[in-house]
């Protein structure tokens, strides 16, 4: 898919969407379940909405719900903002804007007939569980389904309840790692780039969905090459203080892109390049 | 080594087998396989056991062939903090190559742990004497230390890293 592709979609103006449940997943991140006032609005894995807090303010936050059910929509937010820390506080039945679904989605089709390799470092497991839930829904689709799932320790997991029911579905090979853990952890500790070289998929036939920090995503890409996966197949999604969602503010310029329009997702030769660049 | 676990003798063949095909000797010239062989023996270790302990002589190189151990740092008093844990296919230890010989960490086993146990005076005898296996196996071990720090400035970046909402 090309940046032209891709349509802009949703406008400037938000519609009202009802809270309906509020997960706490970690200290300090929330799942916001919200059902649209009116009617619902079709969103593709990777795709972001920009979510309003009345009379505070508007945030860039990925959509981490079933894209089958666009009239349950989630948006997984960590408090780090003033927005994010007012979006954490919310409860079921307070009415928030959201308009969206904004983006250039993840490359689900060109994933078929493939392997299907997702890296996911911390809240970055909100953005490619869309992605996971609709390959297993059409898992006829896929080959190996493998996810590699990092957090700072066991406390800072998100969607541990995916993350369980996925690791008992044979459809998906879950792999999860942390960077600190003390005593009542029995799973691996390490980064989650060290479990690249070592997990089976075909590196000459897959399509590697990669989403966490930059530094985070700069190392697995490094990790993948090393191992054989095509640059062009790496993909990876970046968020650099989106304001407007549609291009047109210049606050999530990467160099000759825009994040918002012309990302969020992108293969890695598009965006290498313009991470290594300090200024930018 | 500090612990007390059962050793194999082994067959020699099967040890040079089972020693060709660990990813650490992965196209290792099979001479140095062989000689490495010589320094070889199988080791069983139950759940909880420790495979190293600081402080103590590093007397081996330990190679994963099964199972999960938690390399780790015990303060006084409080609860041991896991740096890392090492899988079947991981070599384990690199101190046995450096005076002072020691171990800087503590190595417990997660799992019933299967691994290969290469005498360290016995690897540093063939090092002084064969300066081609010396740097073939130095090298590794270079590789093996450049990996771990660079999954260490990894695992602390990401550690002191506060990623987006």
């Amino acid at each position: 898919m090309t940046v032209l592709d891709v349509p802009t979609q949703g406008t400037l103006t938000s519609r009202p969407y009802q809270i309906t449940t509020v997960r706490h997943q970690t200290h300090d991140i929330v799942t916001i379940d919200v059902a649209p006032q009116q009617h619902p609005i079709a969103f593709r894995p990777g795709q972001f909405d920009m979510v309003y807090v009345y009379g505070i303010g508007e945030a860039a936050i990925s959509i981490s719900s079933d894209p089958a059910t666009p009239g349950l929509l989630s948006h997984t937010i960590r408090a780090v903002g003033w927005v994010t820390r007012a979006l954490n506080d919310l409860q079921p039945g307070t009415t928030i804007g959201i308009r969206g679904p904004y983006g250039r989605p993840w490359p689900m089709e060109e994933a078929e007939g493939k392997d299907l390799v997702i890296i996911a470092g911390g809240i970055g497991l909100a953005p490619v569980r869309p992605a996971i839930v609709e390959a297993l829904r059409h898992r006829e689709r896929y080959g190996r389904i493998v996810l590699l799932k990092g957090a700072r320790s066991p406390r800072d997991l998100v969607f541990r309840d995916d993350l369980d029911r996925w690791h008992a579905d044979r459809g998906i090979d879950v792999h999860v790692t942390v960077d600190s853990a003390v005593r009542g952890w029995s799973g691996r500790v390490g980064v989650v780039t060290k479990l690249i070289p070592r997990v089976p998929f075909d590196p000459e036939n897959c399509v590697v969905l990669t989403c966490g920090p930059e530094v985070m995503m700069w190392f697995s890409a490094e990790a993948l090459l090393k191992r054989g996966v095509p640059a062009e197949r790496i993909y990876v999604t970046l968020e650099r203080n989106m304001k407007c969602g549609v291009g047109t503010c210049g606050h999530c310029q990467l160099g000759p892109v825009f994040l918002c329009r012309d990302g969020p997702v992108f293969s890695w030769p598009e965006v290498a390049g313009l991470l290594d660049v300090r200024e930018l | 080594m500090t612990h007390r676990a059962s050793l194999t003798a082994g067959d020699p063949d099967t040890l040079r087998v089972t020693l060709a095909g660990h990813p650490f000797c992965a196209e290792l010239d099979v001479d140095h396989v062989h000689a490495m062989a010589n320094a070889a023996s199988e080791r069983q270790l139950p759940t909880g056991s420790f495979l190293l302990q600081r402080g103590q002589p590093a007397d081996a190189l330990a190679l994963l062939i099964e199972g999960d151990v938690s390399l780790e740092v015990t303060e006084p008093g409080g609860d041991p903090i896991v740096l890392e844990t090492l899988h079947g296919g991981d070599p384990v230890g690199w101190s046995w190559l450096f005076p002072p010989y020691r171990w800087l960490f503590d190595a417990r086993c997660l799992t019933p742990v299967h691994l290969l146990q290469l005498d360290a005076a016995h690897l540093r005898g063939l090092i002084d004497t064969d300066p081609v296996f010396g740097l073939a196996l130095t090298q590794r071990i270079g590789l093996l230390v450049v990996q771990r720090l660079q999954f260490t400035r990894a695992q602390l970046v990401e550690m002191t890293h506060h990623d987006r909402a």
